[in-house]
C-alpha cells in the first residue's frame, strides 16, 4: 500500500571532477544545488511570518517563525527536547528491529514454499488492511497505555510491508540461478544461503525502507493516542496546553527528521544495496 | 460416475482448479482463527474482556442500532442509529475529501510539472510536506478547526493532496522532452500539451498515486477521528475501548479493514486495471 | 563518492572500477556519524557529571550509603517535565526557588542525574 513515490533512488549522475578525481561537493549532500534549497527555505520563512503578521490571533493560531525558534531554544535549554526526541527515535529503532527481525525470516519462509504463501497471503492481506491504527484500540484494551502498546502497534504495522517485499523478492529470483545451484547438487539450506537470499537483498532493502517509514508514522500516531512521552506526545499536548510554536516545532522536527533517515539512510541503503546485489535493472 | 464427481467436475470447469485450491488454502488460516476465537469463549482460556465472544461481536451490531427508528431514519443519519451514522459519516468524508482532493492535486501536480524550473521549487516543498505525515497535522489542525468533522475532513484532504501532487509532479517530470517537442512542433498550444502529453504521460504515477494516496488517506481519516473528531468510525472504536466495550472495538475494526477491502479491490484495483494496464503503459505479471 | 582514484587502490589488485569497500558506503557513513555524535553527547554527560556534585555530596557518596537525600538546582525554575524526571528517582519533597529537594535517591541515580546537562548543581540535602 505504501509504494516508491517514483523517484530515483541513487547518487547524483554527474559528479563534480577535479583531475579525474571525484570530489564531494554540497550537491552531492543534499541532493539538489545548495543555493536551490536554501532559497526555497528563505521563501517559506518570509510568507511564513507574512502570514502570521496578519492574521488575528497568531500565536494560537499561527506563531511566527521567530516564536518557534525562540520555543525551540528554550526547549533545548531545558533539556525537554532531546528526551522527547531520543524516546522517540529509541522506540523506532526497537520496533523497527523486531519488525523486520519477525518480517523478514517470515517472508522468506512464505517465498520458498508456495503452499505455504497460499495459506497465509490472504489472511496477511486482511491484517495489512486493519492498519496499526485500527488495532490500537484493541491493544489499549490488552495492555493499557503503557510502552508495550506503542511498540506493539510499531512492530504490526512494519511487519507486512517487509513481508510482502521479501515474499515478492524471493519470488523473482531468476529459475537459472535455481535450477543452476541445484544442478550443482545444492542442499536447500545452501539454496537459501547463496542463491534466494542475495538474490531477494534489493527487494529486503526497498522493503526495509518501506517498514521504518511505517514504523515512523505509527510512533507519532501511538505516542499521541497512549500519551506517552515523545515527539508525537510533544505536538499533542502543545495542541491542549495552547502552545502552538510547540505544536508547529515538532512537526517540522518530525518532517526533518523523516528527511534525513529517507536521504541519508534508507535510500543509500536501498540504493548501495541494488548495486551491490542488484540482478535485475530497476 | 456418481453425481458428486459430476458435481465437482463442474465446479473446477467453472472455477478453475488452481483457483479452488488457493481459495481453499487462504481460507485455512482464517477458520483456524475463528476456531481459536470461538474455543476461547468456550474454554474460557482469556477473560471475555480481552477477546469478546464471536456471537457478541455480531450482536453488537444490533444494540448500537436498536435505537433506530426505521430504515428510513438510517439514511437521514437519525442520532440513535449509531453504528450507521459512523458507517457514513466515515464514508462521506472518504468520498468528500477523494471528491475534492483529487483533482486538486493532480491539477496542481501538472501545474508544478510543467514548468521545470517551478518544479524544482516545489519538490523540496512536496518532499518536506509528505514526510509530515497526516497523523502529525492532527493537532494543528484542531487547533485551526476545533475538535470535529472539519479536523477529519482536512486531514484526509491534506494527506490526499500532497501525496497526488507530489505523484503527478513527478510523473510530468519524467515525461520524455521529445513528446513535448514533437506537439509543439506540430503547432500545439498549451492545451494540446497538457492533455495530449503530460496528462497521458503521467497517467501511470498519478493513479498508482489515487490508490497509494486512498489508503493513506484512510488510515489518516481513522487516526484523526480517534484523537479529533466526533463521529466516525475511528471515534467510534477509539470511544469503546476507553469504555472496555471490546465488542463493539472488534466490530468496528472488522468494518474498518472490510471497507478498506473492498474499495481496494472493487474500486482501485479496477481502476488500475481499465486504464494504464489496459492502454498498456504499465505492464504487471498476474 | 568520496576522493578515489577511478582506477586501482593496490598495486596486486588490477581492476578498472572502484573497489567498494563497506565503510565507505553511505549509510554505513551515516550511522558511523550517528553513533559519533551520540557518543559525543554520552561522554559530555560522563565528564561534566563529577563537576555538578559538590564536595560534600561526593563525601556522603564515598561512604557508600544505600540512600541519600539531595537537593537539585537545575539552570532554571523546574517544570512539570523536570518534576516528574526527578519523581522517577526519588520522593520529591519541596521546591524553593530554583532548587527541588529529592529524598531517598540511591547514589547511582544520583550520578545518573548528575549527568544531565540541564542540571546545575546537586547538594546534600541539610539534616539526615
Amino acid at each position: 500500500m505504501g509504494g516508491r513515490e517514483g523517484e530515483r533512488a541513487g547518487p547524483e549522475p554527474n559528479m563534480r571532477t577535479r583531475d579525474g578525481r571525484k570530489v564531494l561537493t554540497a550537491r552531492d549532500l543534499l541532493g539538489v544545488p545548495v543555493i536551490n534549497l536554501v532559497l526555497v527555505i528563505v521563501c517559506l520563512i518570509a510568507v511564513w511570518s507574512v502570514i502570521s503578521a496578519t492574521i488575528e490571533n497568531p500565536d494560537r493560531y499561527l506563531p511566527s517563525p521567530l516564536a518557534v525558534a525562540i520555543s525551540s531554544i528554550d526547549m533545548i535549554e531545558k533539556g525537554v527536547l532531546p528526551s522527547y526526541f531520543g524516546d522517540t527515535l529509541i522506540r523506532l529503532v526497537i520496533g523497527s528491529i523486531i519488525g523486520l527481525a519477525v518480517g523478514i525470516p517470515f517472508g522468506l519462509l512464505l517465498g520458498i514454499n508456495r503452499t505455504v504463501s497460499d495459506i497465509f497471503y490472504p489472511i496477511m492481506n486482511f491484517f495489512q488492511s486493519v492498519s496499526g491504527i485500527a488495532i490500537f484500540p484493541i491493544i489499549v484494551i490488552w495492555w493499557g497505555n503503557s510502552d508495550q502498546t506503542v511498540l506493539a502497534v510499531i512492530v504490526y504495522t512494519s511487519f507486512f510491508p517487509i513481508a510482502f517485499s521479501v515474499l515478492s523478492g524471493v519470488r523473482e529470483v531468476p529459475m537459472q540461478y535455481l535450477n543452476a545451484v541445484r544442478t550443482m547438487g545444492a542442499s536447500r539450506y545452501r539454496i537459501i544461503r547463496d542463491v534466494l537470499i542475495p538474490g531477494a537483498l534489493p527487494h529486503i532493502a526497498t522493503g526495509a525502507r518501506l517498514s521504518i517509514g511505517f514504523a515512523w508514522r505509527a510512533v507519532i500516531a501511538g505516542e499521541m493516542l497512549a500519551g506517552r512521552e515523545g515527539l508525537g506526545w510533544m505536538i499533542f499536548t502543545g495542541q491542549d496546553a495552547d502552545l502552538t510554536a510547540q505544536v508547529i516545532l515538532g512537526m517540522i522536527m518530525i518532517g526533518v527528521t523523516w528527511i534525513v533517515l529517507d536521504h541519508y539512510l534508507l535510500r543509500p541503503f536501498e540504493a548501495d544495496t541494488i548495486e551491490r546485489w542488484g540482478l535485475i535493472q530497476r | 460416475m456418481s453425481i458428486i464427481d459430476n458435481v465437482w467436475i463442474s465446479i473446477q470447469r467453472r472455477f478453475g482448479r488452481q483457483r479452488i485450491r488457493k481459495f481453499a488454502l487462504g481460507s485455512i488460516p482464517f477458520i483456524v482463527l475463528i476456531g481459536v476465537w470461538q474455543a476461547n469463549s468456550t474454554f474460557g482460556w482469556l477473560p471475555p474482556v480481552f477477546i469478546p465472544e464471536l456471537g457478541a461481536v455480531w450482536e453488537a451490531a444490533f444494540t448500537l442500532q436498536e435505537d433506530c427508528p426505521s430504515t428510513g431514519a438510517i439514511f437521514a443519519m437519525h442520532n440513535d442509529c449509531l453504528l450507521t451514522n459512523h458507517i457514513f459519516s466515515s464514508i462521506s468524508r472518504v468520498a468528500l475529501a477523494a471528491l475534492i482532493g483529487l483533482p486538486l492535486g493532480i491539477f496542481f501536480g501538472i501545474l508544478a510539472g510543467m514548468n521545470r524550473t517551478v518544479s524544482r521549487f516545489l519538490e523540496p516543498i512536496g518532499v518536506f510536506a509528505n514526510s509530515i505525515s497526516g497523523i502529525a497535522w492532527i493537532p494543528l489542525a484542531i487547533v485551526w478547526f476545533g475538535v470535529g468533522w472539519m479536523t477529519t475532513l482536512f486531514i484526509m484532504l491534506n494527506t490526499i493532496f500532497w501525496l497526488l501532487f507530489f505523484n503527478a509532479m513527478l510523473g510530468v517530470r519524467g515525461v520524455s522532452k521529445v513528446y513535448e517537442q514533437s506537439v509543439l512542433t506540430m503547432g500545439g498550444n498549451r492545451w494540446h500539451l497538457i492533455f495530449q502529453v503530460y496528462l497521458p504521460g503521467a497517467m501511470p504515477s498519478i493513479i498508482a498515486g489515487i490508490r497509494m494516496s486512498m489508503g493513506f488517506g484512510w488510515r489518516a481519516l481513522i487516526a484523526a477521528e480517534m484523537i479529533g473528531g466526533t463521529s466516525g468510525l475511528g471515534f467510534m472504536i477509539f470511544t469503546s475501548a476507553q469504555d472496555f466495550k471490546i465488542e463493539e472495538v472488534f466490530l468496528g475494526v472488522i468494518l474498518i479493514s472490510l471497507i478498506w477491502i473492498a474499495t481496494d479491490r472493487y474500486l482501485l484495483a479496477p481502476l488500475e486495471k481499465w486504464t494504464i494496464h489496459r492502454w498498456g503503459m504499465v505492464w504487471k505479471p498476474e | 563518492m568520496m576522493a578515489d582514484a577511478a582506477p586501482v587502490t593496490s598495486p596486486d589488485i588490477n581492476t578498472t572500477f572502484r573497489i567498494r569497500r563497506w565503510y565507505r558506503r553511505r549509510d554505513v557513513l551515516f550511522i558511523i556519524i550517528v553513533t559519533a555524535i551520540v557518543a559525543v553527547y554520552y561522554a559530555y554527560g560522563y565528564a561534566t557529571g563529577p563537576g555538578r556534585i559538590t564536595a560534600d555530596l561526593h563525601a556522603a557518596l564515598d561512604a557508600d550509603p544505600k540512600r541519600v537525600n539531595i537537593v537539585i538546582t537545575p539552570k532554571f525554575a523546574p517544570e512539570q517535565f523536570h518534576m516528574a524526571v526527578f519523581q522517577e528517582y526519588g520522593a520529591m519533597r519541596g521546591t524553593e526557588g530554583m532548587a527541588a529537594t529529592l529524598y531517598r535517591v540511591k547514589p547511582a541515580d544520583v550520578r545518573r542525574l548528575s549527568r544531565r546537562y540541564w542540571i546545575e548543581k546537586i547538594d546534600l540535602a541539610p539534616g539526615k
